[in-house]
């Protein structure tokens, strides 16, 4: 008998033994909706053995001997729950499914707050963070309440201005994000002024941020992963939310559906300003509005069988007057499909067939309507994932899975300038990225965890329209492993290091916009890679406090930043990709602390960051003696970061009605050190003007951005639902944040040359007024 | 005991991370060091090196110690060197004279360095410059080669209307009606016998200055004439509503009707802010002067070696006129 028979006798045997072994298995759900509830904790306290309820709720725990047995459901903020049951045998299989009930709260008046206990579960979370609906409302934004805004308050997140929604996640350009929406990638999830983020906070239920050393099932992006989640929908009964402010309205209805002996569940949400028509009374706003729309059915078609399928759409429409007019719209567009099969109560499986699709236009249209000049750009994203979880017994879970994902990017300018026809883009690029990965996370006590885990990846580019493209192909394996180990029930220690790489880049002018092109990589460019360790350390107190702190490191290679001289212009005939970006490294490193906090009526946190990011780009920030790069500290590094997040439930926790109604007060706080910026070092003149020789791009920081919102909420309870008129304040002290500064020569009135410096402003102190109404 | 241990080691590798960045500042140190020069010189197919187009030397200390009188270096060696393949064809050596500038877009007194002998710049030659300067080291040099010969066009759609159009002459008293500006009178230069591409660079600028009496060209927001607060930026450096760049690569093919080969710019009314006198500078460029205006970090980027600034080349000229109320 040789190698591989004694290999397979032994993987038989020891199958053998895991699929014979008892199990207890079901889903846990929210009471009063039916929608499954991440991070629940299940013990059975005899066995000392435990786990966590996944995405979709599932859970599944192995008995290794006949005997009763009574299973611990828990979750903060609910009311803890024990079923006791007998296994007779081995092989046995025990199903039950728990819907979790609210504590202290009363049903159907209030969402979910669920802190997931980090320390319980036998994947290791690095990094992540989980906001559920009302922890994303309950942050003061402005106009609405955002996911992006709400994201940007967590440490370790940075946001570069109020008017864009960029994510700069521990020294990432938001371009290294991973941004997920039911498993699909959204590409420019930007509404106009990133104000209001693309998704609406009302239709989704949750939002994962995965800050670094994210597991071996995601890849393709090499700073963050944000994983959000459409509401399910409520299966239990109907369910509806109307929201209206002064420039935006929307609708969210969700409820059950039964044809027959066939249910599920659905939700449908549409939301759209209407800052357009405030235009008639004020006329120097521009034409702008959106609308954006989710909608997502669930069919539970047996215990072991569900499918969802889920849609999101959006649009954005601009027109500016001026003489000429500027045309612009832009939107995503997503749907995806998925099978969620119990191959058995061991092996839970996941299939996900989705599409994504982000395009933009922009046109000059003439006084005589011709069109001047028109940029036309989009990228679609055909994608089809598998994803298996196998938990042999108690101290294993095996995470496998595989990827498809076809991408292709359009980019078109035509003009009727007498521009060299070559310069004008005209580009056709599409690729196709093949992934498997496999994790192991294995508890080898009651103390360790081990969680191994490689994504190997293939990268093909497919198409060019352009001869002069060099074909790409790049095979990079990927290892991650994370290391836990407890220090008690509700405390531990981490580390984790992962490899990642990135295939697909982003033409931006420096912050977030509508118009950013993503592109798949030619053969001139090759893979940016990073490399993370973290160091963290978590534990949860007795009464609802939380402490998470995080330590870490990150390199980069062979990253991309757009190069924007070149304007978009381009070289049809001779042009590569590596012509239009700089190549670079970089490194960042820093810590995060979190006050997690559901404690006396106080719901948030308090966050701070310490960190330090620095690139070094090809062709930027040179030095003149030399002409080679040097490092430099990019826009959004802010050393220190502090946020307070705070809503006091002012009636529910000291029963004190106010007029008749139920209170409830939000805080957020911002300090962030200022942005890097660069100076006027010298003067000379050229002939035509005086000229300013500035600095390295980062000489001098700008001042501090400071900003405290407040707001209020009054809900008054109807027997048919509740109505909630509410009053917000954004940067009450009117803090002077400056957004960034330019600086002019001009002559002073002695005819002499004089330096002058303005600064671009921020948001001023602006109060809102709307009304939520619930049924 | 345990758990202190492990808590206790990650406090002391934090602590030690911070106590190193404590040391660190978070922001860089002085890009330039000592004093800085710079050359400015761009050569005109058709014309000499004279107070029009002159070559500009200067030297600029930091910030703090900034002094407008000593910016303009007198006292440098400059020569240019005309080289027609392989050979050198001409010497030509700069002199430095003072203009009050009475002339020129900023009215202060500059030193410009020009050639008294005014040999006149051939286009598709190559030109070398070298400065010295006392009392620095390095010699400071560049190379050009100077674009095909161009020609402005005055009328490019044949209105033959009097009175009308753009023309060479600063003084004259022709002008466009703001409606149908770029449509009925382009700007366009005549290629020779060239099609192909070339760098293009038209500066649009407004010769009146600043008052409230200037009239927007299109009103916004229902404001007509020009507010006091905006005198500073129409009087600073570089782009702003006085002053309009274009820069891009351009084609210049054949048109029928015209019956030559051309380089037409259309579409540019947005580019005149307010009513008024306008000079349209437009030029076929080399790639110094291209990259000196078109790339951040411009400075560095306009072929000049051991100096900040440009030694470019263009071929065309100006063109003037007033945009009047339809």
């Amino acid at each position: 008998m040789n190698f591989p028979k004694y290999l397979l006798l032994i993987i038989l045997t020891l199958l053998y033994g895991v699929l014979s072994a008892a199990t207890i298995s079901g889903f846990v759900t929210r009471a009063d909706s039916n929608e499954p509830m991440h991070y629940a904790n299940l013990r059975i306290a005899g066995l000392k053995s435990g786990t966590q309820t996944n995405k979709q709720g599932y859970y599944v725990i192995s008995i290794p001997q006949p005997g009763t047995y009574t299973l611990n459901v828990s979750l903060v903020s609910y009311a803890a729950q024990e079923y006791t049951f007998t296994i007779s045998s081995e092989g046995e299989t025990v199903v039950h499914n728990f819907a979790l009930i609210k504590s202290s709260i009363e049903l159907g008046t209030v969402k979910v707050t669920a802190n997931s206990d980090k320390t319980g579960s036998i994947n290791i979370p690095v990094s992540t963070i989980r906001q559920t609906t009302e922890q994303l409302q309950n942050v003061v934004a402005v106009a609405e309440s955002d996911v992006f805004r709400a994201l940007a308050t967590l440490p370790g997140v940075t946001p570069i201005s109020d008017f864009s929604a960029g994510l700069y996640v521990r020294g990432g350009s938001p371009d290294q994000n991973l941004i997920l929406l039911d498993d699909i990638d959204v590409y420019n999830p930007n509404h106009f002024g990133g104000i209001f983020s693309t998704f609406n906070t009302d239709a989704i239920d949750s939002a994962e941020l995965i800050k670094g050393g994210y597991p071996a099932m995601y890849g393709g992006r090499l700073s963050s992963v944000l994983d959000v989640d459409n509401l399910q929908g409520n299966r239990i009964k109907p369910h509806g939310v109307a929201r209206l402010s002064l420039i935006s309205s929307s609708a969210t209805l969700e409820g059950p559906w039964r044809i027959g002996n066939q249910k599920g569940s659905y939700m449908g949400s549409f939301r759209r300003t209407y800052v357009e028509l405030l235009q008639q009374l004020m006329s120097d706003i521009p034409d702008y509005y959106f609308y954006d729309g989710h909608a997502k059915v669930n069919w539970d078609v047996s215990l072991k069988d569900k499918l969802t399928l889920s849609t999101y759409f959006g649009k954005d429409k601009l027109r500016f007057d001026f003489g000429d007019q500027i045309k612009a719209e832009w939107g995503n567009e997503t749907f995806s499909a998925q099978w969620q099969h119990l191959f058995s109560p061991k092996l839970y499986s996941r299939f996900v067939f989705a599409g994504s699709r982000f395009a933009s236009k922009l046109a000059q249209i003439s006084q005589e309507d011709e069109n001047i000049y028109t940029r036309e750009n989009s990228i679609d994203d055909i994608s089809s994932k598998g994803i298996l979880s196998w938990m042999p017994n108690n101290h294993h879970q095996v995470d496998t899975g595989f990827e498809f994902k076809w991408n292709d990017t359009k980019l078109n300018f035509s003009t009727t300038y007498d521009y060299d026809p070559n310069t004008l883009p005209d580009i056709d690029i599409s690729s196709l990225m093949s992934s498997v990965y496999v994790q192991d996370s294995w508890n080898p006590d009651a103390l360790w965890t081990v969680q191994p885990g490689l994504r190997l990846t293939w990268y093909n580019s497919l198409k060019f329209n352009l001869p002069s493209l060099p074909n790409a192909s790049y095979i990079n394996l990927d290892p991650r492993v994370s290391l836990r180990r407890k220090l008690d029930l509700n405390e531990s220690v981490y580390a984790t290091y992962g490899l990642y790489h990135q295939y697909l880049t982003l033409m931006s002018m420096g912050a977030s916009s509508p118009f950013d092109i993503w592109f798949p990589l030619d053969g001139s460019l090759k893979p940016g890679n990073s490399n993370h360790f973290i160091l963290g350390y978590t534990r949860d107190f007795p009464g609802g406090l939380g402490l998470d702190l995080e330590g870490y490191y990150k390199t980069y290679d062979k990253i991309l930043e757009f190069n924007e001289d070149t304007n978009y212009n381009w070289d049809n005939q001779n042009g590569v990709l590596a012509d239009t970006f700089h190549v670079g490294k970089g490194f960042t490193w820093g810590a995060d602390l979190q006050i997690r906090m559901d404690w006396q009526g106080f719901e948030g946190f308090v966050g701070y960051t310490y960190s330090r990011t620095k690139r070094k780009m090809q062709g930027l920030n040179t030095n003149p003696e030399t002409g080679e790069s040097e490092y430099f500290y990019p826009r959004y590094d802010r050393t220190h970061s502090l946020n307070i997040v705070e809503t006091y439930k002012l009636t529910e926790n000291l029963g004190v009605p106010f007029l008749g109604g139920d209170l409830k007060l939000g805080v957020k706080f911002t300090y962030l050190t200022g942005q890097p910026d660069q100076i006027p070092e010298h003067i000379y003149f050229d002939g035509n003007n005086f000229q300013i020789v500035y600095s390295y791009q980062d000489r001098l920081r700008l001042p501090y951005y400071l900003r405290l919102d407040l707001s209020t909420k009054l809900e008054f309870v109807k027997k048919w639902g509740s109505i909630e008129p509410y009053l917000e304040v954004v940067n009450v002290t009117n803090h002077d944040n400056v957004g960034g500064r330019s600086y002019f020569v001009s002559l002073n009135d002695e005819g002499n040359p004089e330096l002058i410096n303005r600064d671009s402003a921020q948001f001023p102190f602006l109060p809102f007024i709307g009304v939520n109404i619930k049924w | 005991m345990v758990k202190l241990y492990y808590f206790g080691f990650l406090i002391l590798i934090l602590a030690a991370v911070f106590g190193l960045a404590a040391c660190g500042d978070n922001v860089s140190g002085p890009r330039f060091k000592g004093d800085t020069y710079s050359l400015s010189g761009l050569l005109v197919a058709g014309s000499p090196v004279d107070i029009e187009n002159p070559v500009y030397i200067t030297k600029s200390t930091t910030l703090e110690d900034f002094d407008f009188s000593e910016l303009f270096v007198f006292n440098a060696q400059i020569t240019i060197f005309e080289i027609n393949g392989a050979d050198t064809t001409a010497i030509i050596n700069l002199e430095p004279v003072v203009d009050p500038g009475q002339n020129d877009n900023i009215q202060i007194p500059k030193v410009k360095y020009i050639d008294p002998e005014a040999r006149i710049i051939q286009p598709g030659l190559r030109y070398r410059v070298e400065a010295n300067i006392p009392g620095y080291a390095k010699t400071i040099w560049a190379e050009t080669v100077v674009p095909a010969q161009v020609d402005l066009e005055t009328d490019f759609l044949n209105q033959n209307v009097a009175c009308e159009g753009y023309s060479p002459d600063p003084t004259s008293a022709d002008s466009i009606a703001f409606t149908g500006l770029d449509s009925r009178y382009p700007l366009a230069i005549n290629t020779g016998n060239y099609t192909g591409n070339l760098n293009m660079f038209v500066e649009i600028y407004c010769m009146e200055e600043f008052s409230t009496d200037l009239e927007w060209t299109i009103p916004i927001f229902g404001i007509t004439n020009a507010d006091s607060s905006l005198a500073w930026i129409y009087n600073s450096s570089g782009d702003s509503m006085r002053r309009v760049s274009i820069v891009a690569k351009y084609i210049a093919r054949f048109f029928p009707a015209q019956n030559g080969n051309y380089t037409v710019l259309q579409d540019f009314a947005q580019a005149i802010a307010f009513f008024g006198r306008y000079r349209f500078t437009i030029y076929s460029v080399d790639d110094n002067y291209y990259s000196y205006r078109y790339k951040t970090d411009a400075y560095l980027n306009g072929g000049v070696h051991n100096a900040l600034g440009y030694f470019g080349s263009a071929a065309g000229g100006k063109l003037y006129t007033r945009v009047v109320k339809p």
